[in-house]
């Protein structure tokens, strides 16, 4: 299987933050979901990605070239969401398609309109009065009217309440139907993620702590529960973090290494990567 | 590119109404001073501060960065400002000619007129472009204030100190006005070419 996007070994250094040696792949017919705390260098990632900055060392690919050799047009073939909506005010979703269609070859104005309609967006208000959640719709609406194989997102759900979010993660479903396509999504909406994702890459802190197939992810860890004595006798290697409560102890741990007969939750995203953090910060 | 230009048209055209009261005041003003001249230099200089609300437009809906993950190369994004800077150039020119006309100035007078004021304004576009595209269309602005004025007060001071007595063959001087526009659309050349290094360098 072909990977639609790969970084490898990509670092972006600023003054106090370092985004360091990153590197996952992201196959063909897949979603992957990118997770992290504020500030851990998601945005970063994607912007490096999408060339808005230079990175200091390392290789991006898309559809298999580097990037530094894609030639422009290539980008016909990515759609991009970000946080906000990126057209000026004044404009209406009429004047939009007027726009991309002198933009992208590959613009296909009737399917933006069967988006429109989809998203019930109006055709010629203004941009200036639409809510948030109309102006991600209207951006996601863009992303897919021309010949998109890639969807790159950042944060594009957050801030949607979660009828608007469900109908876009149904969008996302009906686009993974070509098993050409990919999409790599960050966002904080972990439950969300957890819906769509088949992999999951986790950044902290600049770094990346992990990248796993979703499935394997969940089936790797499980939440335990027990008394603090019982998971001091645990080899501490099969501890990823630990949360202390007044009933005792709940602690992230490899499945395969926690003995039968104690008390064990399936393990979320949401779980996953806090553990992860909060044994960093202990 | 025609992409680029049409969003920034459609931009510009929410506030026709305000362009055509301040169209209507300076025409006023200047029929009313009998004083064609004050609103062609008016109306050049104006359009160069249109051209950085357009700019500033984007700036606001942080465009530039979602305009680089479309199929548009830096040099095309940067182009097509310069594209509208020269179509902006071309309505003042217009408006200004039907002044003149309107306004009955001798043909000698208004080609002398035009070329001045086309001149002024390429300069203005040419300096404050790589500005907006280096340091944004804010700070731009203010460049566009410090262009006009400094050559102004600069020229005031020096001729006040009693340094240098201007002498000037003033036919040679008209000879050189009619110079003007060309050497002004070599400085507008130039500076995209600036304009393009500077934004191919950027980070978003």
């Amino acid at each position: 299987m072909e990977n639609i996007l790969e970084l490898n070994h990509v670092t972006k250094r600023y003054p106090g933050f370092a985004l360091e040696d990153v590197s996952f792949a992201l196959p063909s017919g897949c979603v992957m979901g990118f997770i992290g705390e504020n500030g851990a260098g998601k945005s970063t990632t994607i912007k490096l990605i999408l060339d808005l900055l230079r990175r200091d060392a390392g290789e991006i690919k898309i559809f298999g070239e580097n990037t530094a050799d894609v030639p422009v047009q290539r980008k016909e073939q990515i759609g991009v969401v970000m946080d906000e909506c990126n057209f000026p005010e004044a404009m209406t979703a009429t004047n939009i398609t007027k726009m991309m269609a002198k933009c992208y070859r590959t613009w296909d104005g009737t399917r933006f309109a069967q988006y429109l309609g989809r998203f019930d967006l109006p055709h010629d208000k203004k941009i200036k009065d639409y809510s948030r959640g109309m102006k991600m719709k209207l951006m996601l609406a863009v992303a897919l009217s021309h010949d998109s194989r890639l969807l790159l997102l950042d944060e594009a759900t957050s801030g949607l309440d979660p009828i608007v979010r469900d109908e876009i993660l149904d969008i996302f479903l009906d686009f993974m139907q070509d098993e050409s396509h990919g999409i790599f999504v960050s966002s904080h909406i972990l439950s969300d993620l957890e819906k769509i994702c088949d992999y999951v890459a986790f950044l902290h802190k600049g770094r990346l702590v992990f990248c796993e197939e979703k499935s394997a992810l969940m089936e790797k860890y499980v939440v335990l529960k027990c008394a603090k004595q019982e998971l001091n006798a645990l080899d501490r290697s099969a501890i990823v973090g630990v949360r202390e409560n007044s009933f005792g102890v709940e602690a992230l741990a490899l499945r395969d290494r926690v003995p039968a007969g104690l008390t064990c939750d399936p393990a979320s995203i949401e779980d996953i990567m806090l553990y992860h953090v909060k044994e960093e910060t202990r | 590119m025609s992409g680029l230009v049409y969003k920034d048209l459609i931009n510009l055209g929410q506030q026709w109404k305000s362009y055509l009261l301040i169209l209507v005041f300076w025409g006023g003003l200047s029929v009313m001073q009998k004083n064609a001249y004050f609103f062609g230099g008016m109306f050049s200089v104006y359009m160069s501060i249109v051209l950085l609300t357009a700019c500033g437009y984007d700036e606001k809906a942080n465009w530039d960065k979602y305009a680089l993950t479309m199929p548009i190369s830096r040099s095309r994004s940067v182009l097509s400002k310069y594209v509208l800077a020269l179509l902006l150039d071309l309505l003042g020119f217009v408006t200004t000619a039907i002044f003149f006309l309107a306004s009955k100035t001798v043909l000698p007078e208004m080609v002398a007129g035009q070329c001045i004021f086309q001149t002024i304004s390429l300069i203005l576009i040419a300096i404050q472009l790589p500005i907006t595209f280096k340091f944004g269309a804010e700070k731009a602005r203010t460049s566009v204030a410090v262009v006009m004025l400094a050559p102004i007060l600069i020229g005031y001071m020096v001729v006040q100190s009693g340094i240098w007595h201007p002498n000037f063959d003033w036919e040679q001087l008209t000879q050189l006005v009619y110079l003007g526009p060309v050497a002004g659309l070599c400085v507008l050349a130039l500076s995209a070419c600036l304009s393009v290094r500077i934004y191919k360098g950027k980070e978003f």
